[in-house]
């Protein structure tokens, strides 16, 4: 098949793009990746494409009249172009609605992901472009990488397999010499990031520089041209000879660099992602909307360190004026975290600090990225319910992958968590149970009267959906554990409402009914997995090992 | 507003097929030129039908085929041109839902009506058509055009060709072939019969068409072929006196509600000719009365005036001197198509709006006109009227991104 891949986030989620990229061409299909403009220097490997379309760049406030005519000449040309491929399917991994008009655009046989239509209504019609819509929200039990999204979105399963990213000799060459002789182990440290709320502080980092740089590291910074003052902040405050070479780095010399490093201590950049296609170690601070089990680098043993905070992490559109969680993650911590990856250290656990909690990647059995807890931290109610999101959501929109025969929730938890000092987070779950049977109950009730009104024509089911959806929302306010899958049912309501007006009765009535069923899934397995701990309470904790970061 | 603010305007002319107003359309063509503006003169003269199957050529059934085509062909000119302005001439091919395209895209449209209203009514179906409609006529013609919708009717004069209308010098050959006493240049309306029947005792030499069967038919040159401008120039170097009679299909002599000034009486002017015109009450915004222009009001005056300046040679030439200065400084083409550049376009073209080209951009687009990012937007408004999203409207939401969204 002819695919297109539309990519238009940043840089981060186009390099956690490529493992699907390479399954799908690894499945015999072509494939063009389709980039907003800003992103021509990225090398794209071999094994992830066959051709790269980059975008226009989009129309400036302040521009002549002119040059908008020659603007939108250039971008009717470009998509005229791509529409001359004739695509057999269109996937738009983006959020946004120009990436949705584009697939549109291109007349593809199918669209995956999120599309516009010709009524001007944003479409998003298959169950794990919903989740990728409504996860947005709800990160705090996000339940996969967004790779295997990816995976779940195109029904491709990844194998686990993250294309390498090799440069060019000639980079490799700008590389070496610009980090020039090696004093030691290579350090980078990336203290920028595109959002203010996902950088760990300057002071932080300039700590961490000057104690690795005291221990005889080679320490390099990295970034951005527009993070060269604040690479510069952080060297002066180190007071060590830390080698600056923020805003010094095109793409493909930043890889190439990257592959010359042992390790770099980063925030959630895209850099992240780079370094582990480039296979350098990867130490990361999430700290702010950065949320480890979503976006950790699509690779096996990378560490990610997150502030213990209930606001953690925080919503995209939130404000935040006292950013606390910064300061939960110390310097002293990611140095020791830092000893330990380089193989430095005689310490084989993360440090025991009540402020953060360690986090390693690796593959479970059929290929998905796992992020484990480096020690049994207490059980909080959204460790418990991740594994059950992940159950519920493969088993209510369907896998990618073939269904493992997985341990029970409880013993995944037992094994993961210390589950006793979680008690009381567990009377929180509980209270969910009668609510999911309260949802589950209200949905089918909501059936019937929509089949109703089919057969009567009644015009009776307006009102009754309208009041059903604004119930589903209250109720996600209320038990925000819940809200993922209130908030999917009120979009698929709302999706189908904006449907062709014979289709709208018969896409609600498929909505209701599984949103009903999903609703009873998810109190059963909460409830067993509440039993199964129960019935184990005391075992557990002297049965399960703590994973230790070598293994 | 000065000419160089308008060195990039673009003006495409849309010229009549034939008549009068097609000299006039390559003149206000050649002044937009002299401007600085870009100008495609839409030449249609090659579809001038022949003489013989004239008839069966304006038969409306035929003549309406003959627009369908000619609106097509402006249309491709157009896409190709992106101008900022369309400038019509009176009697051009064009149909209204042509015209009204161009107006959806944004291009200025102007109709210059050189006609005598009075004489015609098909103004009334055309004037609110366009954005700018310039006439020769004023006053009651203007409040007439206000009664059928026309927002912005806008006097425009008609006027001279200083590199065209110009003395030149003859040969005596030349002389004896042209030169008379008194001339005449025009067509034989009825007005013009009925008085020339008072001059056919002088050297008297009519020029061009439409004088058969009139009493004067003997003094018409050249068995009543049109002359050219060329053979005009001549003409106006080298008689004595020329008569200016404004036409008129329903008097006998002078028009007296005679309004507007002919072509004639700037291009006799420019040529340095001496001129008896009717009197106009146009005339005293364009001349002054006696010392540039003289005038008649009646066969009467008008053999009087002949008789003393045929014998005062002096007071002839220096009134037809001064007529030629205020005529090649004032009322020249290029100082028209000022005017219409001012009115239609008003700010100077990098400010204005650039169009879209149908061959490389967007078929529905074609020809619209983008000033700023939030023409787009208003085109994208427009759009949306639509009832399904076409190819187009995709496009420019991408382009303007979040500004795009519904």
């Amino acid at each position: 098949m002819k695919i297109a891949v539309v990519q238009f986030c940043r840089l981060g989620d186009i390099v956690q793009t490529f493992p699907v990229l390479a399954a799908l061409k690894r499945d015999g299909n072509s494939v063009d990746l389709i980039l907003r403009h800003g992103f021509h220097d990225l090398p794209i490997p071999d094994e992830a494409a066959d051709a790269i379309h980059v975008m226009p760049p989009e129309l400036e406030d302040e521009v002549s009249s002119e040059s908008i005519v020659r603007h939108l000449q250039t971008l009717s040309r470009f998509c005229r172009d791509l529409k001359a491929r004739r695509f057999d399917v269109v996937v738009n991994l983006s959020h946004d609605r120009e990436s949705g008009w584009l697939a549109l655009y291109l007349e593809p046989g199918r669209i995956v992901g999120v599309s516009e239509g010709r009524d001007r209504n944003a479409h998003a019609r298959d169950g794990w472009t919903q989740y990728l819509l409504s996860a947005l929200s709800n990160r705090e039990v996000g339940a996969f990488n967004l790779a295997d999204v990816y995976a779940h979105l195109t029904a491709t399963p990844l194998a686990g397999h993250n294309p390498e990213l090799r440069p060019e000799e000639s980079a490799t060459k700008s590389a070496r010499a610009l980090l020039g002789p090696r004093r030691g182990r290579l350090v980078g440290l990336v203290p920028g990031a595109s959002d203010e709320r996902k950088r760990w502080p300057a002071a932080s980092f300039a700590e961490v520089g000057a104690r690795l740089a005291a221990e005889g590291c080679h320490v390099v910074l990295l970034g951005a041209p527009g993070e060269r003052e604040l690479a510069d902040r952080v060297r002066a405050d180190s007071g060590a000879p830390l080698t600056n070479l923020a805003g010094r780095t095109s793409i493909p010399v930043l890889i190439a660099v990257l592959r010359e490093l042992d390790l770099i201590i980063t925030n959630d950049t895209g850099t992240m992602h780079l370094a582990a296609g480039a296979r350098t170690q990867t130490l990361t601070v999430t700290v702010g909307p950065a949320a480890v089990f979503e976006s950790a680098p699509y690779a096996a043993g990378h560490v990610a360190v997150q502030p213990e905070i209930h606001c953690h992490p925080c919503h995209f559109a939130s404000f935040c004026a006292d950013t606390v969680c910064h300061d939960l993650v110390s310097p002293e911590a990611v140095v020791h975290l830092a000893r330990r990856q380089l193989g430095g250290g005689a310490e084989s656990d993360a440090p025991p600090d009540p402020g953060m909690r360690v986090f390693r990647t690796r593959f479970d059995a059929v290929g998905r990225l796992c992020v484990h807890p480096l020690r049994r931290y207490p059980l909080r109610a959204e460790d418990f319910l991740r594994p059950i999101y992940r159950r519920l959501w493969e088993r209510s929109l369907g896998s990618a992958y073939p269904m493992p025969s997985e341990p029970d929730v409880a013993v995944e938890l037992e094994e993961q968590w210390d589950v006793a000092a979680g008690a009381r987070e567990l009377e929180r779950i509980e209270a969910l149970v009668p609510r999911l049977t309260r949802m589950a109950a209200t949905c089918r009730d909501a059936c019937v009267v929509l089949l109703d009104a089919i057969h009567s024509d009644s015009g009776a089911a307006g009102p009754m959906l309208e009041q059903l959806s604004r119930s589903l929302l209250l109720e996600g306010e209320l038990y925000p554990l819940l809200r993922p899958v209130t908030e999917l049912t009120s979009l698929q309501l709302q999706l189908a409402g904006s449907r062709s007006e014979g289709q709208v009765l018969n896409d609600m009535l498929q909505t209701l009914s599984s949103a009903s069923d999903r609703a009873t899934l998810f109190a059963r397995l909460v409830a067993t997995t509440l039993d199964g701990l129960n019935s184990a309470e005391g075992v557990g904790a002297d049965r399960a090992a703590p994973m230790s970061m070598s293994s | 507003m000065s000419s160089s603010e308008f060195r990039d305007a673009r003006v495409l002319v849309v010229p009549p097929l034939s008549g009068g107003s097609l000299s006039i359309s390559r003149y206000a063509s050649e002044g937009f030129a002299e401007i600085g503006a870009s100008v495609r003169y839409v030449d249609l003269s090659w579809l001038t039908p022949p003489t013989d199957c004239r008839e069966s050529a304006s038969d409306p059934a035929v003549f309406s085929q003959l627009v369908t085509y000619t609106s097509r062909l402006i249309s491709a000119e157009v896409a190709r041109f992106q101008p900022d302005l369309i400038f019509v001439l009176a009697q051009a091919p064009i149909e209204q839902r042509t015209v009204d395209g161009f107006r959806e895209r944004g291009i200025a449209t102007a109709y210059w009506f050189v006609e005598n209203y009075r004489l015609t009514r098909y103004w009334t179906q055309l004037a609110s058509g366009y954005d700018w409609f310039f006439t020769a006529q004023r006053g009651a013609f203007h409040d007439e055009l206000s009664r059928v919708g026309c927002e912005k009717p806008t006097w425009l004069p008609l006027a001279c060709h200083p590199k065209r209308h110009r003395r030149v010098r003859l040969s005596d050959k030349a002389r004896a072939r042209f030169g008379s006493d008194v001339s005449f240049s025009g067509y034989g309306y009825y007005n013009r019969r009925e008085m020339f029947r008072g001059l056919t005792d002088l050297d008297f030499k009519i020029w061009g068409s439409g004088w058969q069967g009139s009493a004067v038919e003997h003094l018409v040159q050249r068995d009543g072929a049109s002359f050219d401008e060329a053979d005009f120039v001549r003409i106006a170097s080298a008689a004595k006196i020329h008569v200016n009679l404004h036409s008129a299909a329903h008097v006998s002599g002078i028009d007296p509600e005679g309004d507007y000034l002919n072509p004639r009486v700037f291009e006799l002017a420019a040529c340095g000719a001496f001129q008896l015109c009717d009197r106009r009450s146009d005339l005293s915004s364009a001349f002054c009365a006696p010392s540039e222009i003289v005038t008649f009001d009646d066969i009467g005056t008008l053999r009087d005036a002949i008789d003393y300046y045929l014998v005062h040679h002096d007071e002839r030439r220096d009134i037809a001197e001064r007529a030629r200065r205020r005529a090649r400084s004032e009322h020249t083409y290029r100082a028209r198509m000022q005017s219409v550049l001012s009115q239609t376009l008003g700010t100077p073209t990098r400010e204005r709006g650039h169009s879209l080209d149908a061959i490389d951009g967007f078929p529905q687009l074609a020809g619209r006109t983008f000033r700023g990012k939030a023409d787009v937007k208003s085109v994208l408004g427009d759009l949306s009227l639509q009832k399904a999203a076409s190819d187009d409207e995709l496009l420019l939401r991408m382009a303007l991104g979040r500004d795009g969204y519904p």
